[in-house]
């Protein structure tokens, strides 16, 4: 699968991360969290906000999930993400020229490059042709970096499109509008460009990459804002995510969930354990480790710890009781973790989600 | 007296070969009963012979004196003693439940089975009681062509007839719609129909929608209340108590308490009251903690007819007030506080449905109108969902705040109509009728929270004998609605009396279905879903085409009925999901789907003394609108149905045995699917449902049924046709909560 493909950039990460241990060296040891019961504030069920926890440290980070746009990759590659928590989209055009680009150029764009409207069109006489083309418009949700909307920045800046950006939604529903943008080089920066799709002018700024975090992330308003927290210090976000809803065998298209759970890529590992006969959450020790199998998916949690109520079938929304986790952190903490709820106890709305964890040690 | 017997014998000794005729006549009829079963015995010998199809019978030559026994589904037995060969005519009086039942859907005025223009089904007392069915679902658990679905979110079944959904199926009561929860009439929920006031189910397949406008497309269900009673107090009461699968007990099952008190309160004025405690508890099976598979459902329903009656006319209030909880217990979730402590809480769910319907209804004769029937009601139905948050530590209840979470649904509808007979001449009835309703409907995801549709028609149809053995019955209905304008609907049934038991009718109707009040002004939006009603819907319209015969032969020594009935229905500008025109990112309701259905049924049915045996088929094909856009399809997908009763009379223990069967064929589809955008064929599985019963006399007072439904024990069926999408459903149907056992015991009380 795409776990394959993704193996030498762990790699490199892994490798980089060792290599960073080596340097900072802090004297300075925190022990881990021992156990601790976390409520993210994922703000409810709108969930404006994406939650970055820290296991070892208690933490939570929480970044208004419509305060950035961009994501610049700090690695050797140059490359850019969308923000997939309000299902952003993009394409490109045959041009190179910000200025050249006027709103005729995106003429019948909004019947397409929008989240909304692609999901409409399962309810459509005939499905449109550039259905399967759809999927190719997001970041790939399996954080795969060599297949994002945005191509690969090239150091020759003619040979970098301007892409069109439906920044997607805000957390109320509302549109947050379209941008032109074209990103180039500059040594080991990246320089971007952006305006409003009618516009003549454009803004400018350059990103630097640093070795503290993954991504740089910048917001059209704000310019370069503050989101995840540095690289080792935080485990996995709660957010909306938009991932690839497959309506058929060769067709997948961008769909919003809620409640979802990442986890830091390539440095947080995943066991799903199911509970049931001997395998409890309480009973489960340091020894059982080396019984379960760990995934390093960004998406090894994802939805998989929660039962959202279907109409027509009586499963009511909430956690599955009978699912736990071990989770193995940034610092090779190995926590147990269980997802105690999911609504909030008194106005039963989603995005009040609660869990409880546990330092297994030998 | 010896002697003349002595005499009579000598001469018919004396005499051999004397032609002697015996004649059977239908009392009410007036004419002969073919196919008559005769038993002739003789001293010595006992002959088996037949009338004719003019139900004479000539009588060979016997020694007299012999005994004549007849034997014959419709009537009941006949015996004599002929002491010579003489002819002779008898009289018999059709059994009820025969083909002389007098039945009341759609004719002009109450008339028997026989002699009504379109084919009517009867479900009767006897037979509700036999199987102990509490709501209309039971009592249409083994009929051919009808299909009920169970839906566990909300507990609630509906039926589909002749393969076309529940919303064109029109649930009337005494001609009046049932307004539900879904629409006015249509798309019931079975459930909430209790059946303990019900005298008949009158079941017309095909629309009817001269007589009943809109909804009734597929067909109608007509249940007829009970209206009148012989002695001057009778009072009956009765307990049923039934395993929900293995779940038996106080605490588990369903138990009904049921009370019934009809007096007679002078000449003219009676009352029939009735009231009665439906208290489901829920089926566990393997829910988790709290939860059920099926949830728990209360009932306290109860009724007042008050009847005035004079020989001319009979005018009467019914009123009628059913109330019910479902019960959606949530599953325990933790909830940490900051200092440590755990208050694990669940989210709970209710529903409270609450319907009062008041009807006024006089029927009679008059020197202008021949025959009328006038009705005024108003019903009233709302349902309130609740969804609250319990602390399971302090069980401290709150209302939770969610969008949608405590949603109060209304459906008030006033009604009147009314029909009169007038004759023109000796050969034509004309049938001039009105029906206007006013609904009123409310809720939660309705644009603007509430919306009214109001509508009028007249209708008139005649039925015109061109030749004693043939009617016409032309008829044509115009219907003014305030969201689709107008329409002018059409139907010609036509029945040819092949002889007096052999009956040939053919109809082509048009029906329609109005778009419900959901698809015109539905409001629905969250992060991923933009649905909206479309008030410029237009009707569901369909042509049907049906052809019945019913018929007698005789099968070996025994008369067996027969009916036959093939139907086609085409359903255009059915309503489906679309995108808006003006606004891509939504979606509608639009008249874009085509459906076709098609079948054949079969049903026989004979009686052998104590032993009654009916045995049905059916196959009915379902077209949709892939397979009409894609002619390399099969344009048909048959489901084949198998139903049978058996019912035995153990007249020394005073007990009857009955067994309820039905084969349920695979329902086929084609969607479009997973794979690579293409047309994929998928469906629900088959199943076998068998009810078996006793009926046991105790005393002149109490009686007791004892009975099992489900004895196959089927809780799922798996369903492979559910489409893509990120609900693509459950893998499996609901069915039942597996095989249960019932036990009924009633007393019946009756004064003078």
């Amino acid at each position: 699968m795409i776990k394959i493909k993704r193996t030498p950039f762990y790699a490199a990460l892994l490798a980089a991360g060792l290599f960073s241990c080596t340097e900072d060296d802090g004297p300075v040891t925190i022990p881990p969290t021992e156990s601790a019961v976390m409520d993210p504030s994922v703000g409810g069920p709108n969930q404006p906000n994406q939650v970055f926890v820290d296991l070892s440290t208690e933490t939570q980070t929480s970044v208004a999930r419509n305060h950035w746009d961009l994501a610049f990759y700090t690695g050797s590659e140059f490359r850019v993400l969308l923000n997939n928590s309000t299902s952003a989209l993009a394409d490109e055009l045959a041009k190179t020229d910000l200025t050249a680009v006027s709103a005729e150029d995106t003429t019948g764009w909004g019947a397409r490059l929008d989240i909304d409207a692609i999901f409409g069109t399962l309810f459509g006489p005939q499905r449109p042709e550039w259905l399967p083309e759809a999927a190719t418009w997001m970041d790939d949700p399996s954080g795969d970096l060599s297949t994002t909307a945005i191509a690969s920045i090239k150091s020759n800046a003619d040979d970098n499109p301007v892409y069109i950006i439906n920044r997607g939604k805000n957390p109320d529903g509302s549109q947050r509008g379209w941008k032109k943008v074209k990103i180039t080089r500059n040594g080991s920066a990246y320089v971007l460009q952006h305006a409003n799709i009618g516009a003549e002018s454009f803004e400018q700024l350059t990103i630097q990459k640093n070795a503290d975090s993954d991504f740089v992330y910048v917001s059209f308003e704000d310019g370069i804002v503050s989101v995840a927290p540095s690289k080792t210090e935080w485990d996995m976000v709660f957010t909306v995510f938009t991932n690839l809803l497959p309506i058929d065998a060769s067709t997948r298209i961008p769909y919003a969930y809620k409640d979802y759970i990442l986890t830091n890529a390539g440095r947080v590992e995943v066991a799903q354990v199911q509970a049931e006969g001997d395998v409890t959450y309480e009973g489960f020790s340091h020894a059982q480790i080396s019984t379960v199998s760990f995934k390093s998916q960004v998406s090894a949690i994802g939805s998989g710890w929660r039962v959202v109520a279907q109409p027509g079938s009586d499963q009511q929304t909430g956690v599955k009781e009978d699912v736990f986790y071990i989770i193995k952190d940034t610092e090779s903490n190995y926590y147990k973790l269980r997802f105690t709820r999911l609504v909030d106890p008194v106005s039963g709305e989603r995005g009040h989600p609660q869990f409880q964890y546990q330092l297994l040690v030998p | 007296m010896n002697q003349i017997a002595r005499i009579i014998l000598l001469a018919a000794i004396c005499i051999p070969a004397q032609a002697q005729q015996l004649v059977f006549m239908d009392e009410e009829e007036q004419v002969g009963i073919p196919y008559l079963t005769v038993i002739v015995s003789e001293q010595a010998r006992t002959l088996h012979l037949f009338t004719d199809a003019q139900g004479r019978l000539n009588l060979p030559a016997l020694n007299y004196p012999v005994r004549l026994q007849t034997s014959h589904i419709n009537y009941p037995a006949l015996s004599d003693t002929l002491r010579s060969a003489t002819n002779k005519t008898y009289g018999l009086k059709a059994k009820i439940n025969a083909l002389n039942d007098v039945i009341v859907t759609g004719q002009f005025a109450p008339q028997s089975v026989r002699n009504s223009v379109f084919r009517v089904a009867t479900i009767t007392r006897e037979e509700i009681e036999n199987r102990g069915a509490i709501t209309l679902e039971q009592a249409l658990q083994n009929r051919l062509n009808m299909r009920i679905s169970q839906d566990l979110a909300i507990g609630n079944a509906t039926v589909s007839l002749q393969g076309i959904s529940a919303q064109n199926v029109k649930i009337l009561i005494d001609g009046v719609p049932l307004v539900n929860r879904n629409g006015n009439g249509n798309a019931a929920d079975l459930s909430q129909i209790n059946l303990q006031q019900i005298e008949r189910l009158e079941i017309v397949e095909g629309p009817m929608a001269i007589n009943y406008g809109a909804n009734a497309l597929a067909g109608v269900v007509n249940l007829i209340t009970k209206k009148d009673f012989e002695r001057s107090t009778e009072v009956s009461a009765f307990v049923q108590s039934e395993t929900a699968g293995n779940e038996a007990g106080p605490r588990n099952g369903k138990h009904v308490q049921s009370l019934q008190v009809n007096k007679k309160l002078s000449k003219k004025w009676s009352l029939l009251s009735h009231i009665q405690h439906n208290d489901f508890q829920g089926f566990t099976g393997s829910a988790p903690l709290r939860t059920h598979e099926w949830n728990p459902k209360n009932q306290l329903l109860g009724s007042l007819l008050v009847k005035f009656e004079t020989p001319k006319k009979s005018i009467y209030y019914r009123g009628e007030a059913l109330n019910e909880l479902i019960e959606d217990f949530g599953r325990p979730q933790n909830n940490f506080q900051p200092n440590g402590q755990n208050q694990p809480f669940a989210i709970d769910e209710t529903y409270t449905s609450q319907r009062h319907t008041h009807q006024l209804q006089a029927e009679g004769r008059s020197d202008v109108f021949k025959q009328y029937n006038l009705f005024l009601s108003f019903s009233d139905f709302q349902r309130q969902k609740s969804r609250f948050s319990k602390n399971l530590i302090n069980g401290e209840e709150r209302l939770t705040t969610g969008e949608g979470d405590q949603d109060l649904s209304t459906y008030r509808v006033w009604e009147s109509g009314g029909s009169t007979q007038l004759s023109v001449g000796s050969k034509t009835a004309i049938q001039l009728g009105y029906q206007l309703s006013l609904e009123k409907v409310g809720g939660g995801r309705i644009a603007k929270g509430r919306q009214g549709i109001e509508e009028y028609s007249v209708y008139s149809s005649a039925e015109w004998m061109i030749h004693p053995k043939l009617v016409l019955r032309p008829g044509v209905r115009f219907t003014h609605n305030s969201g689709f304008g107008q329409q002018l609907i059409p139907a010609l049934q036509v029945k040819y009396e092949l002889s007096s038991l052999n009956q040939l009718r053919l109809s082509y109707s048009r029906g329609f279905r109005a778009p419900s009040v959901r698809e015109l002004y539905f409001e629905f939006v969250d992060s991923n879903h933009r649905i909206f009603g479309n008030p410029n819907l237009k009707p569901e319209t369909s042509h049907h085409i049906g052809l019945n015969l019913v018929a007698h032969y005789s099968l070996g020594k025994q008369a067996v009925q027969t009916d036959i009935n093939l139907f086609y229905n085409q359903i255009e500008d059915q309503i489906g999901i679309g995108q808006l025109p003006n606004d891509i990112t939504s979606a509608t309701y639009i008249n874009i789907n085509q459906f076709k259905t098609l079948g054949i049924n079969i049903q026989k049915q004979a009686t052998w003394r104590e032993l009654g045996v009916a045995l049905g088929a059916a196959y009915v094909g379902r077209s949709n609108r892939l397979q009409n856009l894609s002619p390399s399809l099969e344009q048909y997908l048959y489901s084949p149905e198998l139903n049978a009763h058996i019912s035995y009379h153990f007249k020394a223990w005073g007990s009857r045995l009955n067994l309820y069967y039905k084969y349920t064929g695979k329902l086929q589809s084609y969607f479009v699917g997973s794979e690579n955008n293409t047309i994929q064929l998928g469906g629900i599985e088959d199943y076998h449902w068998l009810e078996a019963t006793i009926n046991q006399h105790i005393s002149k007072r109490w009686q007791m049924l004892l009975g099992a439904r489900n004895l196959f024990n089927i809780r799922q069926l798996s369903n492979s046709g559910a489409g893509g999408g990120a609900h693509s459903g459950g893998s499996s149907v609901a069915l039942s909560y597996g095989r249960s056992y019932f036990i009924k015991i009633s007393y019946n009380l009756q004064f003078k």
